[in-house]
């Protein structure tokens, strides 16, 4: 759990080493705050194009909001770094990382929400559509020589429906092997 | 090896100022638990009766008292004159700065004008006394890295004044009302949640950081101990311009981003 929520300190040290003695959750925090703030956007907005959903947000807010975070992580880096290179360099990553996590955030929700709604047309609604239409069942030829196609219901229930004509039939007995016309 | 980092007084610091330390530091974390009562006490002294003056003016005795308490323990126990002073700062403007929001309730001052005024203030003034703590005390790493936190909290005074002249600086077919203000919006609202988390971890190690000691040593203050010529003192200047220039930016491109 600790190492998901100070990778970007991890990273840091390996960068900077003892040159700068940042906190360990800040920076990280920061930047999945706004990754999780544009995905809460992106996704946001999207559900609000597509279906009216009561799921607005205000982008030119959410920039403001990530760019006050931005502010307080260059802040943390002007006195956590030892060195003026160190603190610059630092403060340039994590204000254009926190802009990036944002945006990042922001495609992801909008392509994770695209991925989501081909997959619901592509199950979903197809099978709808294939049910609709006319559905292969088994065939099966009659004593006078009718050919009938065997359908199950929603419910399970069977029924042998002609396959030139508009008779159905259903069998006399549940497991008889005989049909009576309906 | 955070451990071997302990100090010794720390690790072996006596009850008297033990029982200082933790409730020094419970007490700099309470303000986030009395503005959360206060959402559900409002409707209660609403329905009282109470005028809205008169909530504001207990309110902010109620928030500020802890504090003062709080710093008013923690100079018993510094270790040193310069956090003395440091303290000392703090403790003195909490109550200046409580009978000027007084005032501000009572009418005194007509204008919002020295409400933002105090906001600014306040962020300079505590960025300076933590500025001191920090530079006169030999802090080890595993402490400071936590205690950087509590100048960079208070960091939101000259942000909100920042955002708040630039948005006011860029008129031209600006929609929005002054309530619009991204530092109003939900998002950064839980921002600061997370933050105020990490605050907490904060106080607890200031309180207990080699600033806090049960020794005094009373050694003159070397040059430049009080000097506001830091880069503590730079960082609010600093990330006040920057503020001032993203939401200058933002504002001006509002009606492309909406």
């Amino acid at each position: 759990m600790k190492e998901k929520i100070t990778w970007f300190y991890t990273l840091e040290k390996e960068w900077w080493g003892d040159k700068v003695q940042s906190n360990p959750y800040l920076a990280t925090v920061s930047l999945m705050f706004a990754a999780l703030l544009g995905a809460l956007v992106g996704g946001g907005n999207t559900l609000h194009n597509w279906f009216n959903a009561d799921t607005q947000m205000i982008l030119l807010t959410a920039l403001g909001v990530v760019c006050i975070i931005a502010i307080y992580n260059v802040g943390e880096s002007i006195l956590a770094a030892q060195n003026g290179k160190v603190a610059t360099l630092r403060a340039v990553v994590l204000l254009l990382g926190t802009l990036l996590a944002f945006g990042v955030g922001y495609l992801m929700a909008v392509v994770i929400l695209v991925i989501v709604a081909i997959w619901f047309v592509g199950t979903f609604l197809t099978g709808a559509l294939a049910g609709a239409g006319s559905k292969k069942g088994t065939k099966y030829t009659l004593d006078d020589g009718t050919e009938v196609v065997r359908e199950t219901g929603l419910f399970g229930e069977e029924s042998f429906r002609e396959k030139y004509g508009s008779r159905t039939f259903e069998r006399t007995s549940s497991g008889s092997d005989e049909v009576k016309e309906v | 090896m955070e451990s071997n980092t302990k100090p010794i007084e720390a690790a072996t610091a006596p009850r008297s100022i033990r029982w200082r330390q933790v409730l020094a530091a419970i007490l700099l974390c309470s303000p986030f638990f009395i503005s959360m009562a206060r959402a559900f006490v409002l409707p209660t002294l609403f329905d009282a009766g109470w005028s809205h003056e008169q909530i504001g003016i207990c309110y902010s005795i109620i928030h500020t008292l802890p504090q003062l308490i709080a710093w008013l323990l923690l100079i018993g126990i510094a270790a040193n004159r310069m956090t003395r002073v440091a303290v000392g700062v703090m403790a003195g403007w909490i109550p200046f700065s409580l009978v000027l929001s007084i005032l501000g309730y009572m009418g005194v001052f007509p204008d919002g004008g020295i409400g933002n005024l105090m906001s600014l203030l306040d962020s300079f003034v505590f960025i300076y006394a933590f500025s001191i703590l920090l530079r006169n005390n030999e802090i080890a790493e595993s402490r400071r890295k936590w205690i950087l936190l509590l100048p960079i909290s208070h960091l939101y005074g000259v942000v909100w004044i920042c955002a708040t002249v630039a948005q006011n600086a860029v008129p031209e077919g600006f929609a929005f009302g002054i309530e619009h203000i991204f530092l109003v919006s939900s998002g950064f609202q839980w921002f600061m949640y997370i933050l105020r988390l990490l605050l907490w971890i904060a106080y607890f190690k200031m309180t207990h950081s080699e600033a806090f000691a049960p020794t005094y040593y009373d050694t003159p203050a070397p040059a430049g101990a009080y000097s506001p010529a830091t880069k503590y003192m730079a960082m609010p200047i600093i990330c006040g311009l920057l503020c001032f220039a993203l939401s200058w930016t933002l504002y001006h491109f509002a009606d492309v981003l909406v």
